[in-house]
């Protein structure tokens, strides 16, 4: 009988070590984390071909979006910007607004045509977008705008 | 057959029965109790040597794992005067030595009878190893009788304390542990549920598979043009499925989009992924 106990005190005790470090280690990843998409979007003519990546902290993020718009005429237009955004979650469902959206000197892609195929929340300071997040095994989240992911985003350091 | 010993040429004493029966005739049989019976084995063997009390208490109870109080150890040497008097005995054989311990009377006749028969009183002069050799003697046989019946006995009608306190021990430390196996089986359940996190795409199966591509789609779809519409779809990538093999594709027929996203290993690896959104 001790023996039964003193293997079941053992067993319990490796358990609830696991369970400890496990709760920690979500703890700390509840906070936030961070993911890289390499997306590229067709509507009709025109062709957005960008690197996505996100920063989730507590409250507060960052969206870089970089690389390449093309038109129906081939023109092409260079994409660089950032947006600073606030959010809160519930449960997979973030809810982000955007604080201020930054273009940076080499992006010369015009925002009023950007906006015919990208959502407000962008491309301009104080709009908001409702992203679905699933982790999605490995290192991967899946984001969701509508009822199909939109891209795969690779858990980044 | 057991051993067993004659006391007094009155009382036959079967430690693995843990019985004292009268040799008058009538064969009354006496039941004692495990822990009494342990200590009267202890007395023969030692026979002619003062027992101390944390020597019972080490001999009888220790080495089985049980602590008891010295409450315990007086009351089954109590136990034991009672029963050897009920069984016949009616002179005190277990004689007590102020502040030493117990012996048994210097008049004690002890008759071993059995297989392995040899008197205790015959055990060679305590040389180290004879000791040594008497102390196993004393345990294998102490261990014999606690394996063979640990049963509550019945000297003045009612189980005695010491066997209600191990048995609650007993039952105190089973629930311990059933509840400790039940907060371990929900801690694994949580575990387990936690880490089998969903994948989004656990229903895709594979609808095509070709020139080194592998297309996923929903495992529930409606009609062969639609899958032949989406396999389409899928081999538009045909020339970069050397690099990205593993096809994903989500398309609904009311909704105008379409999701592609190609990886260079399952989607639920750590993978390499290009998302490719079509809004029609």
């Amino acid at each position: 009988m001790k023996r039964v106990l003193i293997i079941a005190c053992v067993v319990f005790s490796i358990f609830a070590a696991i369970l400890v470090i496990e709760l920690h280690v979500s703890e700390e990843s509840d906070d936030g984390f961070s993911c890289i998409a390499s997306y590229i979007q067709h509507t009709k003519g025109f062709r957005i071909e960008m690197m996505v990546s996100y920063t989730f902290g507590a409250k507060n993020g960052i969206i870089n979006l970089t690389g390449v718009a093309t038109d129906e005429t081939g023109k092409i237009w260079s994409l660089d910007r950032r947006v600073i955004f606030q959010y809160y979650r519930e449960e997979n469902l973030y809810f982000l607004t955007s604080i201020r959206t930054t273009r940076f000197p080499n992006d010369n892609a015009d925002t009023a045509m950007l906006n015919r195929y990208i959502p407000s929340f962008y491309l301009k300071d104080s709009y908001e977008i409702v992203l679905k997040i699933l982790p999605n095994g490995g290192s991967n989240y899946l984001f969701f705008l509508d009822p199909i992911p939109i891209y795969n985003c690779k858990r980044s350091l | 057959m057991h051993n067993h010993y004659i006391i007094n040429g009155k009382v036959e004493f079967h430690p693995a029965a843990s019985t004292l029966k009268t040799l008058d005739g009538h064969g009354m049989e006496v039941e004692l109790n495990s822990p009494a019976a342990r200590c009267l084995l202890l007395l023969i063997h030692k026979q002619g040597e003062i027992i101390g009390q944390q020597d019972f208490m080490d001999e009888v109870w220790g080495k089985n794992g049980i602590h008891v109080t010295s409450n315990t150890y007086y009351q089954n040497i109590s136990i034991l005067r009672k029963a050897l008097k009920k069984a016949g005995i009616d002179e005190e054989i277990i004689v007590t030595i102020p502040r030493m311990g117990l012996t048994l009377a210097s008049d004690t006749r002890i008759e071993r009878k059995g297989p392995e028969s040899k008197p205790p009183t015959e055990q060679p002069p305590e040389t180290g190893q004879g000791k040594e050799n008497t102390d196993n003697n004393i345990h294998n046989s102490i261990q014999e009788v606690s394996s063979e019946k640990i049963e509550p006995a019945i000297v003045d009608g009612s189980p005695p304390l010491t066997e209600v306190s191990t048995r609650f021990f007993q039952l105190k430390g089973g629930i311990f542990t059933g509840i400790l196996c039940l907060v371990t089986a929900v801690l694994i359940f949580w575990f387990v549920q936690h880490h089998t996190q969903e994948n989004y795409y656990s229903n895709y199966q594979v609808i095509y598979q070709g020139k080194g591509c592998k297309i996923y789609a929903y495992h529930l779809m409606n009609t062969k043009s639609f899958r032949r519409e989406i396999i389409n779809w899928g081999m538009k990538f045909a020339a970069d499925c050397t690099v990205h093999p593993y096809i994903y594709i989500d398309k609904y027929e009311m909704l105008p989009r379409i999701s592609i996203i190609r990886c260079d290993k399952e989607i639920n690896k750590n993978n390499e992924c290009i998302s490719e959104y079509f809004i029609e």
